[in-house]
């Protein structure tokens, strides 16, 4: 197929289904746009996820510390600062997040491989015990409840706390988040992060300080994943522990891996994938976990280019010379 | 002027004396070749240059400025540029993109949160042109682990030269080649070359006296002559130490 023409289907692809998200609230039921909402969060948080994991070949522990964060500042600029605007609290949140990635980011990426995914645990735990002593700003056990502000649009103040409005108030930056983590595969910085995981030691003796490439690249994952924690916590108008945990992070893991690493929407197909079935099998039994856990394991041994990777092998997509699908991005 | 300066170098490893003291300079558009046997300390000398060791004694002075201590990435940043003996490119990459990441670095699009490398026209002609200097415009999309060897370590070349750099290091730079390979090798370094300093470390003698204006002969840690290619073949104690092996 000439690439003029790939790159037309690719643009029609991508107008139908900007189409169908549009209309996404006709075709749902309240529940169901509540799932679908939910999984996009999800799905920003699993891309966030997969910068780290699938981009620059970092396997962190400690994703939920940024999710988590990101959770807890927006609810703490809401309870503790009357008066604060919707999106005030979510850049809020963002800046704060940014911040605390930082901070962490400048101990943790000392160091490479299994250390750093340990520390990263360590430090998820840290965050957690955090969450859990510091009572009179977390509410610790009890977790914060917000009272999500209207959306100030100039002309007219919009509830997004639920419904079809929390679907496009999400649809709209949750979608701008989601889009800007694909913009930056193409970007230096997103091209330099690929070129140092396939030869970091060409990198620097080409001028590229790789440490502070790591630093950027860890605290603007953190960033997007604190944003879908608080976007998280409007869609539950609370915020408990739960999103600060370890069962957090191995969320993010699952999606990402059920997904698959090696192509950009992999995570959010893990992410879509993951709520659904998770959303299905707790109808049926309490015992979920274990037939997600079967169903993670069966993936790594057997599909271990996820979901993404297996349709595009299917279709014939990709060659088959990149079985573990680390290059994704590259042009 | 000189733009490189080795004034007094030194290094031990947990207490094995490697180079145990060596001085010379590099003209700005000049040529200069290291040679010596294995485990003369060649490799050494050149990682100390490079900035992969440190050295446990003296200076290394670049372009009027004292580097010894200095990281690659901040060497590269200053104008120098070193290739690898065992061809050390980005396998999965086309050639072009190869030679984009070392012309980007240089117009200083390293970590740039917006701008797209790809669609900056400069950068990608900068590149082509580039690759085309290497002899490798034919095969700008081609992933260098396709391309012949020959052709990987022309690239290697490529990529070394894409910093622009005013020295370029050269580490074995024909290691491995077939006879030919090495004729077509010596020709595109004398031509990408003639505007920059160089300094080649290399085993092969006819590469070494038909390439440098100046060469050192490294021994055991010392400088044991420096001189032009004529007074290195005639010098008796580079004979005894080395060539003399060579011919025996």
């Amino acid at each position: 197929m000439m690439a003029s023409q790939k790159a037309m289907l690719h643009r029609v692809g991508l107008a139908l289904a900007l189409a169908l998200l549009l209309v996404m609230p006709w075709l749902l039921g309240s529940y169901q746009l509540r799932l679908f909402t939910e999984a996009m969060i999800f799905s920003l948080y699993a891309v966030s996820y997969n910068m780290l994991l699938g981009y620059a070949g970092l396997l962190s522990f400690g994703h939920a510390m940024f999710f988590g964060w990101g959770a807890f500042s927006f609810a703490v600029a809401l309870n503790h600062f009357p008066g604060m605007p919707l999106m005030g609290a979510v850049v809020l949140a963002m800046a704060s997040t940014t911040v605390m990635g930082l901070v962490v980011g400048v101990l943790l990426l000392r160091v490479k491989g299994t250390p750093f995914a340990l520390l990263t645990l360590a430090f998820n735990a840290l965050v957690f015990a955090i969450g859990i002593k510091w009572h009179s700003v977390t509410g610790g056990d009890d977790g914060l409840s917000i009272a999500t502000p209207t959306l100030n649009l100039g002309f007219t103040d919009l509830v997004v706390s639920h419904g079809p409005n929390l679907y496009y108030f999400t649809l709209v930056i949750v979608g701008a988040a989601i889009a800007f983590a694909w913009y930056f595969t193409r970007t230096a910085m997103g091209q330099s992060v690929l070129l140092i995981r396939e030869n970091e030691e060409r990198m620097r003796f080409l001028g590229y300080n790789t440490n502070v490439s790591r630093l950027i690249l860890f605290v603007l994952s953190g960033a997007l994943a604190g944003l879908a924690g608080s976007f998280y916590a409007i869609l539950n108008s609370f915020v408990s522990l739960d999103a600060v945990s370890i069962e957090m992070t191995t969320k993010v893991l699952l999606m990402t891996f059920i997904g698959g690493t090696g192509q950009f929407l992999g995570p959010v197909v893990g992410a879509f994938f993951f709520t659904y079935v998770q959303n299905f099998l707790s109808d049926l039994t309490d015992n979920w976990p274990l037939i997600m856990g079967a169903l993670f394991i069966a993936m790594v041994l057997w599909v271990p280019g996820g979901l993404a990777g297996l349709a595009a092998k299917l279709s014939g997509g990709r060659k088959d010379d990149d079985p573990d699908g680390t290059l994704a991005g590259l042009e | 002027m000189a733009i490189l300066q080795v004034i007094g170098v030194q290094k031990d490893f947990s207490g094995l004396q490697v180079l145990t003291g060596v001085d010379f300079e590099v003209g700005e558009k000049e040529r200069f070749s290291v040679i010596g046997p294995n485990g003369a300390g060649k490799t050494t000398l050149f990682n100390i240059i490079s900035g992969k060791f440190r050295p446990s004694a003296g200076q290394v002075i670049f372009d009027g400025r004292e580097i010894s201590s200095l990281p690659p990435y901040t060497r590269a940043r200053l104008g120098m540029a070193r290739s690898f003996q065992i061809t050390n490119i980005f396998q999965r990459l086309s050639a072009l993109d190869n030679i984009l990441a070392g012309v980007r670095s240089r117009a200083g699009l390293r970590h740039h949160l917006l701008r797209r490398p790809h669609h900056d026209r400069d950068l990608m002609e900068r590149s082509e042109e580039i690759l085309a200097r290497v002899g490798l415009a034919d095969q700008r999309h081609t992933p260098a682990q396709e391309l012949a060897y020959g052709q990987q370590r022309a690239l290697e070349m490529g990529v070394t030269l894409s910093l622009e750099p005013k020295l370029v290091l050269l580490d074995e730079p024909t290691a491995g080649m077939s006879r030919q390979e090495t004729e077509e090798a010596i020709s595109m370094i004398r031509r990408v070359t003639r505007e920059t300093a160089c300094v080649i470390i290399e085993h092969d003698m006819n590469v070494v006296f038909s390439l440098a204006d100046r060469i050192s002969v490294l021994h055991y840690g010392v400088m044991l002559a420096c001189g032009t290619p004529e007074e290195i073949r005639a010098d008796q104690r580079v004979k005894d130490a080395y060539l003399g092996e060579e011919e025996a």
